[in-house]
């Protein structure tokens, strides 16, 4: 396994008997490797999440969706994370869609990581109308 | 005749003599002037002597000082009741059942009845000086007898029991205790800090602060500032604190060694902390956030390279609610007890689960955002020091060690709760729990992880953990070929990648990816021979 070290973490995609399990890999120096699961009671994992508020996704890599639905280890905001998905599902599956509403509808509320207007209307802009109209329920993003 | 004088000379005698058989010998008393005897009362005036025993057979009344030159019996009227002054033993001997008896219907007695010494008394009986009792009992069935100290009671006993008001002090407790209520310092697990004796240390050596890491089982540093310099944390087992220096009470074998490695400067945003995070539900009985919230003592030994006023704080798990104090360290290099009593909060917001309850910080020498003037107050914010307060991290290889750190409900310090090693590490292993590791260079036997099996492209061993970990827990394990083996059918293979596929808080899951071996067979799974390999669950706070 290669050691994360720029970016610094790196997801990480397992499986056994059909259940795929991700974790976040981090270096932990001297030849250790870090498996960081994504439990929130996990310190290690809130410092994870503090990392990306400080630091933005760019200190993430991942190559691999896992099941290609939006979690905890932030992979869908990456900015391979369509590529991603479309490399393991195909540009056709539902899992797309369901990965830009989930991205548009965090956009909308402002949520991590588009709490800045700048990330919030990268996403807002990029959005199909088919998705603002599913949602056009949501607030103004102003 | 009405008047003789019969007096002698300067060499002679006045004798009046009477014959045995003379019959009585009168003397007739005048009744004035000055006589040898008087009249009616016979008083004899001046000092009398009989050279032997007199015999009175009525009764007699001195008005003078009496002195008896020997012993003296008052006879009682069953015989054997005697009280006898005992000139040769110095002492008033009462006989059996001869009694001591005060008040007009023989309120209090004291006596020896053949077998016991007893002292009765009808009514209350009272022991002490003119203001206060000391000792008083209430001989009624159902009565309370009390033991003062300074006139205020401190020891009852009543028909259910005895009641003390104050600290009850002993070497040794005996009974169950199982009907014990509302003790304020619980018996055991008084102390709320694991490895407050600094005896367990896992991950071993000498480890360098940064942002929150772990050294010692469950101590952990903080650092970060413009200027925050460094320091590292190490175990010693050379000094610690021991009985025989003024001031310890109790022993101990370690300390945690604290040492500026390089210097920081006075920045405001340092934080510099050496600390220990509480989970909640190891300190929900404290109740703090609530109207009875309960005061909390902390204990601890420290020695330290320098001298004066250093920051101690107790913090929330969402760092916005402190209470500073300071503690002195009065002569550098010598081991010193601190007490700090802290008032409980009654407001903020306090975690009682599986997150951060409360934190024990010992300020390094933080800046001005962390330094607060209110003093055993609880004020908002982190804060774990003050303006004056030392600042150890601005001096380049100043040292100091703690040990015996306790926090324990009330407002008393009770001696350092000594536990097993085994009750200790398995406290700390909820938090950390080194699974398996091998020095490099080691020519020890390698060590066995557990039993793998193979599948024909990947092979699973299921680690199950000595503790329940707090939360599910982050796998640290070697990254590099060889530094794990599987021994089975065909001989060793070395392991290639290892990692995570399933992460418990009771046990994990660890894959193994290269060198699968032949599907279906069980392998043994070891460190390998002289090379550095480690595998740890961590759940620390």
């Amino acid at each position: 396994m290669t050691f994360p070290t720029d970016p610094i973490y790196k997801l990480y995609v397992t499986s056994l008997d059909g259940e795929t399990k991700q974790y976040i890999l981090k270096s932990g120096g001297e030849n250790m490797l870090i498996y960081i699961p994504l439990d929130p009671n996990n310190m290690d994992y809130q410092k994870y999440l503090e990392d990306l508020k400080t630091h933005g996704m760019s200190i993430v890599s991942c190559d691999n969706c896992g099941d290609g639905l939006p979690n905890d280890s932030m992979w869908q905001y990456l900015d391979n994370a369509e590529q991603l998905l479309i490399d393991k599902y195909g540009s056709d599956s539902d899992k797309l869609t369901t990965l830009r509403e989930h991205k548009y509808v965090r956009a909308m509320e402002a949520k991590f990581p588009y709490e800045s207007k700048n990330e919030g209307f990268k996403i807002i802009n990029s959005t199909s109308e088919e998705i603002k109209q599913k949602y056009r329920h949501l607030p103004m993003r102003r | 005749m009405s008047k003789i004088r019969l007096s002698g000379s300067n060499s002679g005698y006045v004798e009046i003599a009477a014959a045995a058989d003379a019959g009585n010998l009168t003397f007739t008393m005048p009744t004035t002037g000055t006589a040898l005897f008087g009249n009616g009362n016979n008083v004899i005036s001046g000092i009398t002597t009989y050279n032997a025993a007199l015999d009175i057979n009525s009764s007699i009344d001195v008005s003078g000082a009496s002195v008896f030159n020997n012993d003296v019996t008052f006879d009682g009227a069953t015989a054997g009741y005697d009280v006898v002054w005992d000139r040769s033993d110095n002492q008033l001997e009462f006989g059996d059942n001869t009694k001591l008896s005060f008040g007009a219907s023989s309120d209090l007695q004291i006596f020896h009845d053949g077998n016991f010494n007893k002292i009765q008394a009808t009514s209350n009986l009272l022991i002490g000086d003119s203001s206060n009792n000391l000792i008083t009992m209430y001989p009624a069935n159902g009565g309370v007898n009390l033991l003062y100290t300074g006139g205020h009671q401190k020891l009852a006993t009543t028909l259910h029991g005895v009641n003390i008001t104050g600290i009850c002090t002993a070497t040794s407790f005996s009974g169950d205790g199982s009907n014990l209520t509302g003790l304020n310092t619980p018996l055991s697990f008084r102390n709320k800090i694991i490895n407050g004796d600094f005896t367990i240390h896992q991950r071993g050596g000498t480890i360098a602060s940064s942002s929150g890491n772990y050294t010692l089982d469950r101590w952990r540093t903080y650092r970060t500032g413009d200027s925050s310099g460094g320091f590292s944390v190490q175990q010693s087992l050379s000094s610690y604190p021991q009985t025989n220096i003024s001031g310890v009470i109790d022993n101990f074998k370690a300390s945690a060694f604290i040492t500026v490695t390089s210097a920081g400067s006075a920045a405001v945003n340092n934080n510099c902390k050496f600390q220990q995070r509480i989970e909640g539900s190891n300190v929900y009985d404290l109740a703090f956030g609530t109207a009875v919230a309960k005061k909390v003592t902390v204990s601890f030994y420290v020695k330290c390279s320098l001298t004066g006023d250093f920051g101690v704080a107790l913090v929330n798990g969402a760092h916005n609610r402190s209470n500073v104090q300071t503690y002195t360290i009065n002569n550098a290099t010598t081991w010193e007890r601190k007490v700090l009593t802290f008032d409980g909060d009654t407001s903020g917001s306090w975690e009682y689960g599986t997150g951060i309850g409360l934190q024990l910080m010992f300020d390094m020498g933080s800046g001005s955002d962390k330094h607060t003037s209110s003093l055993n107050t609880w004020v908002s914010g982190e804060k774990h020091g003050t303006s004056s307060s030392v600042k150890l991290i601005h001096t380049n290889g100043a040292t100091i060690q703690f040990a015996g750190v306790q926090l324990e409900s009330g407002d008393t310090a009770t001696p350092f709760e000594h536990r097993s090693f085994g009750d200790e590490l398995a406290r700390c292993q909820r938090y950390y729990e080194l699974i398996v590791e091998r020095d490099e260079g080691s020519n020890a036997k390698e060590n066995c992880i557990g039993l793998f099996w193979g599948d024909g492209s990947n092979s699973f061993t299921w680690v199950k953990f000595h503790q329940k970990k707090r939360t599910q827990p982050t796998l640290e394990i070697s990254n590099y070929t060889n530094a794990f083996r599987f021994y089975g059918s065909g001989g060793g293979v070395n392991a290639s990648t290892m990692s995570a596929n399933t992460l418990h808080r009771d046990g994990m899951l660890l894959e193994q990816s290269g060198n699968a071996g032949t599907a279906g067979f069980t392998r043994v799974f070891v460190t390998n021979n002289g090379l550095k390999a480690l595998v740890a669950a961590s759940a620390e706070l």
